[in-house]
């Protein structure tokens, strides 16, 4: 299990207090709760935008929180993508992957693009992709630098339904092969009932049981 | 015809006959046989492009660096910084033209004198646009970077850059246009060798009565000022996302060479003023002439405020029935010398014309800066109650008056607080009407070009103290305006 522990942020009149939370290192975790909960609060200090003196995120044996950014490991896919949106689909994974990784890229991502469904919006530009292509290429990217953990922003709520249904299938069968654990934020009940294995709920800045 | 079509038409016709007037001009003197010496306009378009090149390049380098140390600041010091570097573009060039000739004593007249005059006035402009285009366009793309291990040297290069760049291209594109098409700077700092294309005009016009010539260079300049904003702007954008700042924009360096530039610029003007005052008697030598400027620039500001509002009027009401802005929206005044020649020949050369001349000028050359600035947008989001009101038949008056401009107050006010300061300190479209009378920006001026820097600073000083009288005395106005309307 990792634990993440003596979280304390003030944001103006909103305060996320985390005393002890111990979130599951496998499969996919769900992190539920209304609107202005402080899920994204929580997200955001997890990837780093937030940094709460004192805090500890123990996982897989080490504290992630004393790490820099650049040395979570972790893979990201936020809401709106944040794809680099004046290069092309093969190129947003590519910056990503030499940062990372020093084998051969091309052997490295051909099973995905195909998995994944790339093909034909390999060489597009990320601000001309459509939404699902949006997403997928943002999965890959997260993926593709071999994350210990997916963090996961709320990442159908920017499709239209026919398209959310395909995306959580794809979702769900990548994850399945890859058996990386995920943290999902997502305030849609069918994507956590569809994805997720473990729950855990906020409100007004409290983990609670549920 | 019904009478809201023919009102329409003269409210539309009005505005293009004004705006559209001294293009109209020129074909006075379209001639076939015109001759034109090919080695004094090449000379002259290389110096043109050489010093407007040159500002812009520098601007837009030192600009996107310095915008890196306004990310160094925290945020409610940054809002602050972000405004001060306006400044300089803001203020006239008068003031940028004293405080380069204080900086630099003995001051290198020529291309390297109208380049360092660019890009003093310039680099603020370009630091703020740059910060706003990283703020517009680039979202949280500093933070995903650094969370795959991106280094900051490859996110800048990489990322950054290619993403902003069309704003950098349309930064250098405003830059380069502002100095190609200047007239003050090159003549007052520009001396024999840093002519460029719009002073030759005004030579060719004012001293060699070569009105033929003048044409023709006028038309290449507009031809050449349109192809440059064609290919220049001819380039996509990225749309715009919800900025998070990041230490990945961060410089000290550039925060320590932004703070010089800007704290530089206010403290040189501030610390030539304080010295200037043990001249003061010298200059009050020339009260009368003084007094006399001053009443005149009391009556052109009045006149090209009233110009100005009438325009605004008349906009606001041919949008209110078309519900489109007047095609002369695209209008951009490209050289000032021309605007000023069109009214030079078309009013009697004396004091009393003068004071319709300025006024004129003023009015066609700041005023669609100002429309494009403060009301444009404005305007057009008010483009449905304007449709609701026509729908319940209110009149068009009523309209223009008591549901657009009231509502347009805040950016009414802001704009004449523009005007003033560009009317009460301006010398080079009054030169270009070929004025006879003196006004305050004329005599800093001559103070100026005669090497009396401590008279001209406290000349420019005697505007900025009007200028702070005038604004104070028109904000207590619209305050008392704008709490009756609340």
């Amino acid at each position: 299990m990792a634990q993440i522990s003596n979280i304390k942020l003030q944001l103006g009149s909103f305060t996320l207090s985390v005393d002890q939370l111990q979130l599951s290192d496998t499969g996919v975790t769900a992190i539920q709760g209304p609107s202005g909960s402080g899920k994204t609060t929580f997200f955001n200090t997890l990837i780093g935008i937030h940094q709460p003196a004192g805090w500890s995120w123990n996982f897989n044996g080490s504290d992630l929180a004393q790490r820099k950014i650049s040395d979570r490991q972790l893979g990201v896919v936020f809401q709106n993508y944040e794809l680099f949106p004046h290069l092309t689909s093969e190129e947003n994974i590519k910056i990503v992957f030499e940062a990372r990784r020093k084998d051969n890229f091309k052997s490295a991502v051909e099973a995905y693009v195909e998995k994944l469904n790339l093909m034909a919006c390999w060489r597009t530009k990320a601000a001309d992709l459509s939404g699902g292509e949006k997403q997928r290429v943002a999965l890959l990217r997260a993926l593709i630098c071999k994350p210990q953990l997916l963090l996961l922003d709320e990442p159908f709520s920017a499709l239209d339904i026919a398209t959310r249904e395909q995306a959580r299938l794809l979702v769900k069968s990548v994850l399945t092969e890859l058996n990386i654990p995920v943290y999902l934020i997502s305030h849609d009940p069918e994507d956590t009932a569809f994805l997720a294995q473990h729950r855990v709920y906020i409100d007004s800045g409290r983990f609670t049981l549920g | 015809m019904k009478v809201s079509q023919l009102s329409r038409n003269l409210f539309s016709g009005l505005l293009l006959a004004f705006f559209l007037f001294p293009y109209v001009s020129f074909l006075k003197f379209f001639n076939w046989n015109i001759s034109i010496s090919g080695s004094e306009l090449v000379w002259v378009l290389k110096n043109s492009f050489l010093q407007a090149f040159t500002a812009a390049g520098i601007c837009v380098v030192l600009g996107f660096y310095f915008s890196l140390g306004l990310f160094q600041l925290p945020e409610k010091s940054r809002s602050i910084v972000a405004r001060l570097v306006l400044i300089p573009q803001i203020l006239p060039t008068l003031f940028s033209i004293l405080i380069a000739f204080s900086i630099l004593n003995p001051f290198p007249v020529g291309h390297i004198g109208v380049i360092f005059i660019f890009v003093l006035v310039n680099l603020g402009f370009s630091v703020y646009q740059i910060t706003q285009a990283v703020q517009n366009k680039m979202g949280q793309l500093a933070l995903i970077s650094e969370i795959y291990g991106l280094k900051k040297s490859i996110f800048r290069r990489r990322i950054l850059i290619p993403i902003i760049w069309p704003d950098l291209r349309l930064n250098f594109l405003f830059v380069f246009l502002f100095c190609f098409s200047s007239l003050s700077v090159p003549l007052v700092a520009g001396g024999g060798k840093g002519t460029n294309l719009e002073v030759l005009i005004y030579e060719k016009i004012f001293i060699e009565q070569n009105w033929d010539s003048a044409w023709l260079l006028m038309l290449l300049q507009t031809l050449l000022v349109f192809c440059i904003s064609y290919f220049l702007l001819k380039t996509r954008t990225y749309a715009q996302r919800d900025f998070r700042t990041h230490s990945y924009y961060n410089s000290r360096l550039a925060a320590v060479g932004l703070g010089v530039y800007i704290f530089g610029y206010l403290g040189y003007y501030l610390f030539s003023v304080i010295d200037a005052g043990a001249g003061l008697d010298d200059v009050l030598l020339y009260r009368q002439d003084i007094l006399n400027a001053t009443i005149n620039s009391f009556v052109v500001l009045a006149g090209v405020t009233a110009t100005c509002f009438l325009l605004l009027m008349l906009w606001i009401s041919d949008y209110a029935q078309g519900l489109r802005h007047n095609i002369v929206v695209h209008f951009i005044s490209v050289s000032t010398v021309m605007v000023g020649f069109a009214f030079y020949i078309f009013l009697p050369l004396s004091k009393r014309s003068d004071l319709i001349k300025i006024p004129l000028a003023f009015a066609l050359l700041f005023f669609p800066i100002l429309f494009r600035i403060f009301f444009a947008k404005r305007i057009e989001q008010l483009r449905s109650q304007i449709i609701a009101a026509k729908v319940f038949a209110v009149p068009l008056s009523r309209i223009a008056f008591d549901i657009v401009l009231k509502q347009l107050l805040k950016p009414l006010f802001f704009a004449a607080v523009l005007l003033m300061i560009w009317s009460l300190s301006d010398f080079a479209i009054s030169r270009s009407v070929g004025t006879q009378s003196q006004t305050l920006g004329l005599i800093s001026e001559n103070f100026l070009t005669s090497y009396r820097l401590d008279a001209a600073f406290l000349i420019s000083f005697y505007i900025l103290l009007i200028w702070i009288f005038l604004t104070t005395a028109l904000h207590f106005i619209f305050k008392g305006f704008y709490g009756a309307n609340k």
